[in-house]
């Protein structure tokens, strides 16, 4: 006699343990469009909110570093093409951006102090 | 090797798709998410939650994707996070520790047998399945589709290894009466 005949149970038990590995092993079926769309549709806002951000960044600190160096040119009597040469000249971009948003969040005379603190009243 | 080949792609696609290409998403979702759709959906019993589930591993793949690394397969990582998230979900749903102390039913619930009723045994099975409680659910999923050791599942689970052990005879003996059933109603 086999076991399959002596515990049926036991049989059933093989077979579904059989069935399971199979199962395992097969290609899964393809996943809902809408699900393959909504996946899709969240990298590209992911994606599009770091590009947004990124825009965002550079041209508030170049408008700040701008600024402070349009200061820096007044403060020295250069006027806007003054600052604009300060700025250019000015050789450290990451020491700029660093004070940039300090100089946004602050007031006029903050901006002065910090316009003289990154260009020296030397411009 | 295909896996390393596989896994490549992956991080091709991924660099791609967070450069904000979006074909480069969409193959990589369609790639990877219809066995991560099939494992949520074996451990959670319900396809509604493990689409919730894929389509947040995939969203929290998107927001490393700049600082991705390509050390790590991006096909495991994902298929760790849906896990990890499944079991979260399955905690949340506070039955775990009610369950160790259900007995087996004696009797196949109202209405199982018109389910296990279907066409093949395959899908008897997988109905079955997804009738089974949370934790002997889970337990079968992890060590018959997820290679898990009792050890891991224990682990995973937040019970010993006997408990492991108790919860896979009683998820087998549960889907072989299923399949019993499914059996003398084909007949």
């Amino acid at each position: 006699m086999t076991d399959r005949i002596e515990n049926p149970d036991a049989a059933l038990e093989a077979e579904v343990e059989r069935m399971l590995a199979a199962m395992a092993a097969a290609d899964p079926p393809a996943a809902p469009p809408a699900l393959l769309a909504a996946i899709a549709a969240d990298a590209a806002a992911e994606a599009r909110g770091r590009g947004a951000a990124a825009d965002g960044l550079l041209p508030r600190r170049f408008w700040a570093a701008a600024m402070a160096a349009s200061v820096a040119g007044l403060m020295v009597g250069g006027g806007l093409a003054g600052g604009t040469a300060a700025l250019s000249s000015y050789a450290a971009p990451a020491a700029v951006e660093a004070q940039a948003d300090d100089l946004l969040a602050g007031d006029l005379l903050e901006g002065v102090d910090l316009a003289i603190a990154l260009f020296g009243e030397e411009g | 090797m295909a896996g390393d080949d596989d896994d490549a792609l992956d991080a091709a696609l991924l660099a791609r798709a967070a450069r904000g290409e979006p074909a480069a998403a969409r193959l990589l979702g369609a790639r990877r998410a219809p066995r991560l759709l099939a494992m949520a959906t074996r451990l959670l019993g319900d396809a509604a939650e493990a689409e919730d589930v894929t389509q947040e591993a995939f969203l929290r793949l998107w927001r490393i994707a700049p600082g991705w690394n390509d050390a790590g397969s991006v096909g495991g990582w994902l298929h760790r996070t849906a896990r990890n998230l499944c079991l979260d979900r399955l905690r949340r749903r506070g039955r775990w520790s009610a369950i160790d102390d259900v007995a087996e039913p004696a009797d196949p619930q109202p209405g199982a047998v018109e389910r296990l009723a279907a066409q093949d045994r395959a899908a008897a099975l997988s109905r079955a399945m997804a009738a089974l409680p949370d934790r002997q659910r889970a337990a079968v999923t992890l060590r018959h589709f997820e290679g898990m050791s009792n050890p891991d599942i224990g682990a995973a689970l937040g019970v010993s290894v006997e408990a492991v052990e108790s919860l896979l005879s009683r998820g087998r003996k549960a889907l072989a009466r299923a399949l019993a059933e499914h059996r003398e109603d084909a007949a």
